[in-house]
């Protein structure tokens, strides 16, 4: 009877603790490389090359999904820092697709 | 002139005839409803407390002066396709009858006859079998799946039957139709149903399913028609199945509700399908102390009718009491002031426990905690592709041995090492917990350093009242202790991936290919340290002129109590000393706390959002009542058949010897007085009657 009971105790600890690491596999998954649109700008000094770093701002795109539909975009206000890969110099403000890679943000821009 | 007068009472004679049995066999709706078996006799009729339908045994007699109808030997009483009248078939309902002196009659026994026997000698044969009580019937049809509820409508009355598993609050979940929306059954008789124990709502629809409700759903459900067996009232079950705690300062007087506080008794985990439901019966009530047993009784037609009764085993309340009868050694034999022939009693006291304490899972706490990092760090890790790359799996330049570096981050409750931002160098120094835990040398309230695993699910629920996950939050500009619990401050922005919780041990391992490309999801909140949603794991945190990052997790970890449930000694116990028994009931009973540090809280005081310590307290102290007195056991042999003892009769004293058996000897006078009870009942027929009875107090079986 005694060897039942604690049998069924190991057993029941041993759910509980499954049931715990259960409740741990739900976490978010691993995510892929980001890429957002961007918007070129100035911090400090506009940069007056093509292959170096430029300042971003994030852009949120919406806008009806019809054909012909205007987009909206708006400008987040948040900045990071974005190698031109391309052989022109992006006015200030223009808008571009980065992508992250490795261990750096990158955009083309060839004019 | 003096006068004396007396009054005596007819002496009863030493020699009395016996009690008038006979065998019949039930036919209801046959005129009559009886046939009398002459040539069947009853042995012996047992009855015993629990989910027992009671068993008699009987033998033929054979008789060859009317072989059309009665057996004459052995092959006409076994035989499969005898179609004898005076055989008794498999599955025949007998009742077992006496008459009292007016010629009315009472049913001592009614069942269904099975398993015939040979006894074959050289100079006799014997044919005898078995019947069992009516009762038996409720054992043909197991419990099957559960009779539900519908999750989006639990107060309408609308049930479904399924082959879901029958099973009372799993894991410790309320699963029970909620108040005031119980099923009814064929008598009126309500009672819950089950709910999906996964759906919360606000408010809450789920109850805990406690033993009065649990036994309702038993007896209502997989007995309505009450073919063989009556249920019992459910008002009855209501007012008796609860947990009395005495009033401090008092004793406990059962019929007197003001001397204690009557708590509810929430049924364990408890899984019934595929068992009888008198046996599930018996498994809920017999841990708390109550008794049950099948009765047999008369109607007024003379038909046998049998009831389940339930009631309180140990605790002193007005029940029947009955004395034994024993003349003093050497006195005039006096059949009216003896009625006990043989007895072997034992006064024990070895199972006694008289202090319950009732173990629930330990407590457990959602807080927030500042993490640091696990492994050394140094600006050169930063220096130049190789040194990046030598992180990045992906990278045929990765180094087996940076397994852990820029990953792993840890709270670091047991001193293994961590990195100290201030020192520059490994520490390994314990952060506290005292603020989450209780002084940590606190004797009883506090906690030993050792390893916490974070449990992932948190209790703080989302609108729609389901429970969050552990959350990682990052910042720049956190000015706490690191590592520590969560101070209140910084600027914090949530990590949407590319982590997992750690299995031993308070903290997270970053899982990415590269930790220098840490994808955190991009965030629209103005102000938060990664917008983009990427962090530079390796170079924010190596170099030297970056904003070092900090890593907050949100998740649940078991403190070292549980939550306190305990029932001590009381004055009635028979003996001295404290004896404690510890009660598994992980499975249902619990605390949980939202500290009030966690970033979930929004208050600046921790918040119990489950506490089941008054349900764990009224376990404890049913528990205590059931085996607090001592115990006296033995058998009890009368000379003579009778009806004056019965299941659950308390065996007060053995008059004429002064002998109080007493069992919660030491109580105060004003509280209840307990006795041993009849658990088991025996007529024998054969050859001279006699009326044994076993006495016996529950042992304590923990």
């Amino acid at each position: 009877m005694r060897a039942r009971e604690d049998e069924a105790k190991r057993l029941r600890i041993r759910d509980a603790a499954l049931i715990d690491g259960f409740s741990q596999a739900g976490l978010d998954p691993t995510l892929g490389m980001p890429c957002l649109v961007a918007q070129t700008k100035t911090q400090s000094s506009y940069p007056t090359s093509a292959q170096t770093f430029y300042a971003c701002s994030p852009l949120t795109v919406l806008g009806p999904e019809v054909e012909g539909g205007m987009a909206i975009l708006t400008v987040g206000n948040s900045t990071f820092f974005s190698l031109n890969l391309g052989s022109a110099v992006p006015p200030s403000g223009t808008n571009v697709l980065a992508t992250f890679v490795d261990n750096r943000w990158v955009f083309r821009y060839d004019g | 002139m003096p006068a004396f007068a007396s009054i005596e009472s007819t002496s009863i004679p030493l020699g009395r005839p016996a009690a008038p049995v006979g065998v019949f066999r039930y036919l209801p709706g046959v005129v009559g409803n009886y046939e009398y078996l002459s040539n069947i006799r009853v042995l012996t009729i047992q009855y015993r407390e629990g989910a027992d339908a009671g068993v008699a045994r009987f033998r033929y007699v054979f008789d060859w002066a009317d072989p059309p109808t009665d057996p004459g030997s052995f092959q006409d009483a076994l035989s499969v396709d005898s179609n004898l009248p005076g055989v008794v078939a498999n599955d025949d309902r007998l009742v077992v009858l006496t008459f009292d002196p007016d010629g009315n009659p009472e049913c001592l026994f009614d069942g269904f006859a099975q398993v015939p026997e040979l006894g074959l000698a050289p100079d006799r044969e014997m044919v005898t079998f078995v019947a069992f009580g009516v009762a038996i019937r409720e054992w043909d049809t197991p419990i099957g799946g559960a009779l539900m509820r519908d999750a989006d409508d639990p107060t309408t009355v609308s049930d479904s039957e399924t082959d879901l598993i029958t099973q009372f609050n799993p894991g410790g979940l309320p699963n029970a139709t909620p108040d005031g929306a119980d099923a009814v059954d064929d008598s009126g008789n309500t009672y819950p149903t089950f709910l999906d124990p996964l759906v919360i709502r606000e408010p809450d629809a789920r109850r805990a399913w406690t033993l009065p409700m649990a036994v309702r759903y038993l007896c209502y459900r997989h007995n309505p028609d009450q073919t063989y067996v009556i249920n019992p009232d459910s008002s009855l079950l209501d007012a008796l199945l609860d947990s009395r705690e005495p009033d401090s300062g008092s004793g406990l007087l059962p019929d007197d509700p003001s001397t204690y506080q009557s708590e509810p008794l929430l049924v364990p985990d408890y899984p019934a399908t595929g068992k009888a439901w008198p046996a599930v019966v018996r498994d809920l009530l017999e841990p708390n102390g109550f008794g049950m047993a099948f009765r047999l009784d008369t109607d007024s037609g003379g038909n046998p009718t049998t009831s389940l009764d339930i009631f309180r085993r140990q605790d002193g309340s007005a029940s029947t009491y009955k004395d034994l009868f024993l003349q003093p050694r050497g006195s005039v034999l006096d059949p009216g002031q003896t009625n006990l022939a043989e007895a072997q009693l034992a006064r024990d006291f070895s199972g006694v426990a008289n202090a319950f304490t009732v173990e629930s899972e330990l407590v457990r706490y959602e807080a927030s905690f500042i993490l640091a990092p696990g492994f050394p760090i140094s600006a050169g890790d930063a220096v130049g592709y190789s040194a990046l790359a030598a992180f990045d799996k992906n990278s045929p330049d990765f180094s087996r041995t940076n397994h852990d570096m820029y990953r792993l981050y840890v709270f670091d409750e047991t001193g293994e090492g961590h990195w100290n931002w201030k020192s520059g160098t490994i520490s390994t120094e314990v952060p506290p917990l005292d603020d989450l835990l209780g002084s940590q040398d606190g004797p009883s309230a506090g906690y030993v350093k050792r390893r916490r695993i974070p449990i992932g699910e948190l209790f703080s629920l989302d609108p729609n009242q389901k429970p969050l996950k552990a959350r990682l939050s990052i910042s720049t500009d956190y000015n706490g202790s690191q590592p520590g619990l969560w101070d209140g401050t910084g600027t914090w922005q949530p990590v949407g991936g590319g982590f997992e919780l750690l299995k031993d041990r308070l903290g997270i391992w970053i899982n990415v290919p590269n930790p220098n490309s840490w994808n955190i999801q991009a965030s629209k909140v103005s102000g938060m340290p990664y917008p983009a949603g990427v962090v530079k794991g390796v170079e924010d945190q190596a170099n030297k002129g970056a904003n070092h990052f900090t890593l907050r997790l949100t998740c649940v970890i078991e403190g070292d109590h549980i939550l306190s449930a305990t029932a001590d000694r009381r004055p009635s116990s028979p003996i001295s000393y404290t004896v404690l028994r510890r009660v598994d009931a992980r499975d249902r009973y619990a605390k949980h706390v939202v500290a009030a540090n966690s970033e979930f809280n929004s208050t600046s005081d921790e918040i119990v959002v489950r506490d089941d310590s008054v349900d764990a307290l009224a376990e404890a102290s049913a528990r205590r009542t059931a085996n607090e007195a001592g115990e006296v056991a033995g058998v009890i042999t009368i000379p003579r058949f009778t009806q004056a003892y019965q299941i659950g009769d308390r065996i007060c004293s053995i008059q004429g010897r002064d002998l109080s058996l007493r069992t919660n000897a030491g109580a105060p006078t004003e509280e209840g007085e307990v006795y041993p009870a009849v658990v088991g009942l025996t007529w024998d027929f054969d050859g001279k009657q006699q009326t044994l009875l076993q006495l016996s107090d529950q042992r304590g079986q923990y």
